[in-house]
């Protein structure tokens, strides 16, 4: 054996790890070569000094100092463990996977649930319709094509210019009812006065030319661009008020004029869309309509008007009918204001 | 009380049995980390985090080694990751440019009533046996941290050539053969000061 492989084996021949066959080489090599003798003397040497090493103590109050510190650490300790809980179950990576993944879905359908309650809501009858033409209103406008949410959010757009009270031709019963779908979302602002208007109708027909509904429909709101069921609907529900097409059908000229004969409504109905459309035409928003016992008559309005439209909307109510008593001059030109507005037949 | 018995009754709520267990490996843990971090000051906080480690692993030790082979993976673990630091390499950088003044870790030996310090008879000798330390310690430092972990295991705490394995993760024939490379650099190191 070599001196080198011999040199490998001292540490373990020092410390009598070596099987007896090894050892038994290793004594006869050592016999016979001076310098392994020497390198095992000198790692003798250095294993007895480092043997010989004591074991130091620990300074005094190791284990108080232990003690503070553990106090110390574990009142941090308590705070993170319960800022961050770690998750003791194990899951597969398949299991948390779908498990994230029908959390996610059940979120989704959530909120798209929400949503359309809303969306629904607003594409079907106006709130202030009375129950029996609600029905009515929403089967035409389930039977039309449903469009989507934010074409009937176009339809009840406000017209941007002002319009006046006169020059407004009735439009179509039902038409005349969808604008006022956003009235419930309107939020009334109880800081502006109100001006109580009561306003007695003229019989006479104050339509210069009633024409098709769809025509009709089409003036009541000049700046918006009705859905397609909106307007199918209105004209459903005309063609059932006018009973179910006795009438013929009516046919537009190219010039716009109703080529058929006008449709029997109320004067409150023709004077509420007339209302309707001169507030919005205004910038304003009618705040709520309420009803009298069918058939529909609408019996008071509640507006709100920018109160530069003020008196141009009073002059428009009074060619409507006669006035109980007469406007209140308004001394303001900024601001909102609101009108309580009575609608009766004169007899 | 043995350990098993002490983990037992720490286990199940005693914590006061875990001081038992500080005050029985205390001086050993100590030692160990004074050997081979080189340092009394950072052996201390050494031997404290090695215990808080401990203390807070305790009751999950599953027995699958003795409490001793494993309270001794923690201390040669955290022995290791504080020579790693940056704190305390720049620590023994300063200290070895104050030309690796006396450390209280070798008035402690001299005055622990055990060791090459019993030996020692007059002030020269005792400055020479001094002198020897450092040189001794020194040595040690310079090993490479797997070299200086078998080295002081098993030349210094006396642990079995299984202990080694068992503490250093290693196989029996790697750390026979690696302490032999260890005891021979540490031969070369100090021939002529031995």
């Amino acid at each position: 054996m070599q001196c080198d492989q011999m040199q490998g084996l001292l540490s373990e021949y020092l410390d009598h790890a070596l099987d007896d066959e090894r050892r038994g080489r290793m004594d006869a090599h050592l016999l016979t070569c001076a310098h392994c003798r020497r390198e095992l003397e000198a790692l003798q040497a250095l294993v007895g000094r480092l043997n010989a090493l004591p074991t130091l103590k620990a300074p005094a109050g190791f284990l108080n100092r232990i003690h503070a510190r553990q106090s110390n650490r574990f009142d941090l300790g308590r705070v993170i463990k319960t800022l961050f809980v770690p998750i003791r179950i194990k899951l597969p990576l398949e299991f948390a996977t779908a498990t994230i993944m029908a959390v996610l879905i059940v979120f989704l359908v959530g909120i798209q649930q929400r949503e359309m309650p809303l969306s629904h809501d607003m594409a079907l009858a106006p709130a202030g319709v009375p129950a029996e033409k609600k029905d009515a209103v929403n089967v035409a406008i389930r039977a039309a094509a449903p469009e989507t949410v934010s074409d009937e959010r176009e339809e009840y757009a406000p017209a941007p210019a002002p319009m006046a009270l006169e020059s407004a031709g009735p439009p179509a019963p039902t038409v005349s009812r969808v604008p006022a779908a956003p009235t419930p979302a309107v939020r009334p602002n109880p800081a502006v006065e109100a001006i109580h208007v009561a306003l007695l109708l003229k019989k006479a027909p104050m339509v210069r030319a009633e024409g098709h509904p769809e025509q009709a429909s089409r003036r009541a709101a000049p700046s918006v661009s009705p859905s397609a069921p909106a307007r199918q609907a209105a004209m459903k529900l005309a063609e059932q008020d006018r009973g179910h097409g006795d009438h013929a059908p009516m046919v537009p000229d190219h010039a716009g004029q109703a080529m058929g004969p006008p449709p029997a409504r109320p004067v409150e109905e023709r004077a509420l869309a007339a209302i309707r459309k001169a507030v919005h035409g205004l910038g304003g928003k009618v705040l709520s309509v309420q009803y009298g016992p069918p058939p529909i008559r609408a019996r008071l309005l509640t507006v709100e008007i920018p109160a530069a439209g003020y008196a141009a909307f009073g002059a428009g109510l009074k060619d409507m009918g006669d006035m109980a008593a007469p406007l209140p001059a308004l001394d303001r030109k900024a601001g909102a204001v609101r009108l309580v507005i009575s609608l009766a037949e004169t007899q | 009380m043995e350990d098993d018995a002490l983990i037992r009754a720490f286990q199940s709520g005693e914590t006061g049995a875990f001081d038992h267990l500080v005050l029985r490996y205390q001086d050993k843990i100590f030692s160990l980390c004074y050997w081979y971090l080189g340092d009394y000051h950072e052996a201390d906080d050494a031997a404290q985090d090695i215990f808080l480690k401990a203390y807070s692993s305790l009751g999950k030790f599953r027995r699958e080694s003795s409490f001793s082979t494993w309270l001794h993976r923690i201390a040669v673990n955290t022995c290791k990751n504080k020579c790693k630091s940056l704190a305390f390499r720049f620590r023994k950088k300063t200290e070895s440019i104050d030309s690796y003044g006396d450390a209280p870790g070798i008035e402690h030996i001299k005055h622990s009533g055990s060791g090459m310090a019993d030996t020692v008879g007059s002030p020269a000798d005792l400055l020479e046996q001094k002198e020897k330390m450092k040189h001794i310690r020194r040595a040690i430092e310079a090993l490479a941290p797997g070299k200086r972990t078998l080295v002081v295991l098993r030349d210094i705490e006396g642990l079995s050539y299984e202990e080694l394995a068992a503490v250093t993760g290693l196989k029996l024939g790697t750390v026979k053969s690696k302490l032999a490379r260890a005891r021979a650099d540490l031969v070369e190191k100090l021939r002529g000061i031995l």
